[in-house]
């Protein structure tokens, strides 16, 4: 299982991570992974949040605001709470073995 | 009464929102709880198990597939047999009364892998030699 940790300010680490029951909370909840390039602040607030719900279901969200404030790179931050997102879902399908076809980025 | 049992929560949408996560999770529940999965541990449990599930599923079937084929070869083994001792009785020329049929199953426990080929073998060697002394 992917995992992170954050620590808030007084050095309080915090696991978060995803699993099937709590992405599916988040998308009863209204949250979509696919509202990331027309609302990626609120996208990524609303995955950082949803991250905490597997282990610290009882944290204030003014406790969870105020740790999302204080980090820094919320561009790094929200590609590995993607992949971490996405694990639950990614773990269903098969990887094929060899792959003959290949992929690539060009930005 | 079946909608009431089921449905409780629309797998496609979530108050009218499109929740494609939770559409493909309910999609593949019942193959895991076919593999023996339980509800708790699909949905709230580590999400890469069921990359376990599906490795534990696959050799399931294969070993499956391996005791059903040596359960089909052994029957052959046993109709051989029969069709073995039978033979003499449709011999047109000098017909025989057949051979009675083994008194107990072939002994399979404490045979190895290796060994269980030879055995038939060797049964059925010998049974020749007999036949042919006594005939």
């Amino acid at each position: 299982m992917k995992k992170m940790v954050v620590k808030d300010k007084y050095g309080n680490p915090y696991t978060l991570e995803f699993t099937r029951e709590t992405v599916m909370q988040m998308e009863r909840s209204g949250f979509n992974i696919a509202d990331a390039e027309s609302k990626p602040m609120s996208t990524i607030r609303g995955l950082f949040e949803g991250a905490f719900l597997a282990n610290h279901k009882a944290m204030k969200p003014t406790t969870i605001e105020e740790i999302f404030t204080g980090l820094t790179n919320k561009a790094g931050l929200f590609e590995k709470l993607a992949e971490m997102y996405a694990e639950p879902y990614e773990t269903l399908m098969e990887e094929p073995e060899e792959g003959n076809a290949t992929w690539e980025i060009n930005w | 009464m079946g909608d009431q049992l089921v449905g409780v929560e629309s797998p496609s949408t979530e108050g009218g929102r499109k929740a494609p996560f939770t559409t493909a999770f309910w999609a593949s529940l019942p193959a895991y709880l076919e593999m023996g999965m339980t509800e708790s541990a699909f949905f709230e449990g580590d999400p890469a198990l069921c990359k376990a599930y599906r490795e534990a599923w696959k050799n399931r079937e294969k070993h499956r597939v391996e005791r059903e084929n040596w359960a089909a070869w052994l029957m052959g083994g046993y109709v051989y047999t029969a069709m073995v001792l039978t033979a003499p009785a449709f011999n047109s020329l000098k017909p025989h009364k057949p051979a009675d049929y083994m008194k107990k199953p072939m002994e399979l426990t404490g045979i190895s892998e290796e060994k269980k080929d030879d055995s038939l073998f060797e049964y059925m060697t010998a049974f020749m030699k007999r036949h042919n002394k006594n005939g």
